[in-house]
């Protein structure tokens, strides 16, 4: 019976086929064919190691966006640096007299943004006090004949009772001035954020839509690494100081467009006479912010992302919720300096983390 | 009519035969690579400015002297781990920042223009964050 055999063949066959097919769409996911090819370059700018990760097919525009990243990142550090010659340099100086002056649209936009953020933070985030910073030599790190000296005490109280806010600082249109002359402006917890996202847009321009731009452990990704979301693992503070922790405590996926900048004391610091000195100076204080050891942020802005870090990690383990909800961060991660772990409820949500400890979850 | 049954029933035997071991390399990379060996660290890599990087293997352990930009650096490389032990630099940032350990992880001497990164063949993450 001819019939029967075929309806037997077709009942083998369609399995098989099923099976075959299976096999065929789990290699095609897999396939080398459609992944783009990965572009790295590592750059030393910005006070800082920069790595560049671009996937694209095409070799020269993944170079060319890098060089125009490169330059961009070496202009913006001239142009933001508090004490050199260029236009925040000389908004500085200009601070000094009372009159109104012009400034450059770039460093107009940074006071806006900066003021609305550190008004949010409660004065926590505070770009006004460069010459407390100045004072740490913070802003001197890539001096080579810098060394550390603690600063005269009398000279941080003198600062302190100054009080140089952001709100200090009048726009009128293109024109600014301050009516605090101890307002000197360093943006050295906004600037890594605000430069990324000029990057970004540079690899927008390029048409380029999966990259990742790391600037010294801070960093923001666009679109996937052929298919798979960035994945990002995040320092253990402690492991500096104590080899046997891990060296990674948590990990986490990005989605297009996110950033994640991270505030830790053990990035920039100097051990004198037995005690620890790290580079975030508590504005209110006008010493390195204690009772934290880490602040992770996630954030589509990588300059809020920036300014939060910083804002949450001198608010400390009590206060961070609150002014994480003024500044309208979702994604936060806090790591005391008792090791305790405190994360919102969006950041638990997307955290992997690698401790046994248990995290404190404050909505 | 038979023996034609038989002869497409081996060609399907083969079908599923053939496709059964595709299936199972698939799942051995799949839950083999990206599960014990993920985010071993292989290779340092050494970058001095602008130059491209130099390559060393991370299971020979050794010291690497290199003058940098102001001065000499030694990088010691110990049971697939990599750091820096010593910098002309002041600030000594790259020395105090101890081990690096994971694939993907990097740090560097600044004032020396020198960067230590470390690759794995298969990475478990494409950055480290908070990592200078």
């Amino acid at each position: 019976m001819p019939g029967k055999n075929l309806v037997a063949l077709l009942k083998i066959n369609s399995k098989a086929l099923l099976f075959t097919f299976l096999v065929l769409f789990i290699t095609a996911c897999q396939s080398d064919k459609d992944q783009a090819e990965l572009y790295q370059q590592q750059l030393f700018s910005f006070g800082t190691l920069i790595d560049i990760s671009i996937l694209n097919n095409k070799p020269e525009q993944a170079q060319q966006a890098i060089d125009d990243i490169s330059s961009k990142f070496d202009s913006l550090h001239d142009q933001w640096h508090p004490w050199k010659n260029g236009t925040l340099g000389q908004t500085n100086k200009n601070f000094s007299n009372s009159d109104f002056f012009s400034s450059s649209a770039s460093i107009l936009k940074l006071i806006k943004d900066s003021t609305l953020l550190s008004e949010q933070s409660n004065g926590l985030f505070n770009p006004a006090i460069g010459q407390l910073i100045k004072l740490w030599q913070f802003d001197q790190l890539e001096n080579e004949h810098y060394q550390f000296k603690l600063p005269d005490p009398e000279k941080i109280q003198a600062l302190i009772k100054k009080n140089p806010q952001m709100r200090d600082i009048v726009m009128h249109k293109t024109q600014i001035k301050s009516s605090n002359p101890s307002v000197i402006l360093d943006f050295g917890a906004f600037a890594k954020g605000a430069a990324i996202e000029q990057m970004i847009n540079i690899l927008e321009q390029y048409n380029i839509s999966n990259a990742l731009i790391n600037a010294g452990g801070d960093l923001k990704v666009l679109g996937t690494k052929n298919g798979k979301a960035w994945r990002i693992g995040i320092k253990n503070p402690a492991h500096a100081q104590k080899p046997s922790e891990k060296p990674i405590i948590a990990a986490i996926s990005l989605n297009n467009n996110e950033a994640l900048f991270t505030s830790g004391n053990y990035e920039r610091f100097f051990e004198f006479q037995g005690k620890h000195y790290h580079h975030i100076i508590d504005p209110r204080t006008g010493y390195p912010a204690r009772g934290t050891l880490s602040v992770t942020v996630l954030s589509s802005d990588a300059a809020l992302a920036d300014a939060a870090s910083t804002a949450l990690f001198i608010a400390g383990p009590e206060l961070w919720p609150e002014i994480a909800r003024k500044m309208a961060v979702q994604y936060v991660m806090l790591i005391s300096d008792d090791n305790k772990i405190y994360l919102s409820p969006a950041m638990a949500e997307r955290i992997e983390l690698f401790t046994d400890r248990q995290p404190v979850i404050i909505p | 009519m038979l023996t034609i049954g038989k002869v497409i029933f081996k060609v399907t035997d083969i079908i599923i035969l053939f496709a059964a071991c595709i299936l199972t390399m698939q799942l051995y990379s799949i839950f083999w690579f990206d599960g014990s060996q993920q985010g071993k660290a292989e290779t340092l890599l050494v970058q001095f400015a602008d130059n491209p990087p130099a390559e060393y293997s991370l299971n020979e352990d050794r010291i690497l002297q290199l003058e940098g930009k102001i001065g000499s650096i030694l990088i010691e490389i110990k049971q697939g781990k990599a750091r820096f032990i010593h910098s002309s630099c002041r600030n000594q940032f790259c020395v105090f920042h101890g081990w690096l350990s994971v694939a993907g992880d990097s740090t560097a001497c600044l004032p020396n223009r020198i960067s230590i990164s470390l690759k794995g063949t298969i990475s478990d993450y494409d950055a480290i964050a908070g990592s200078q």
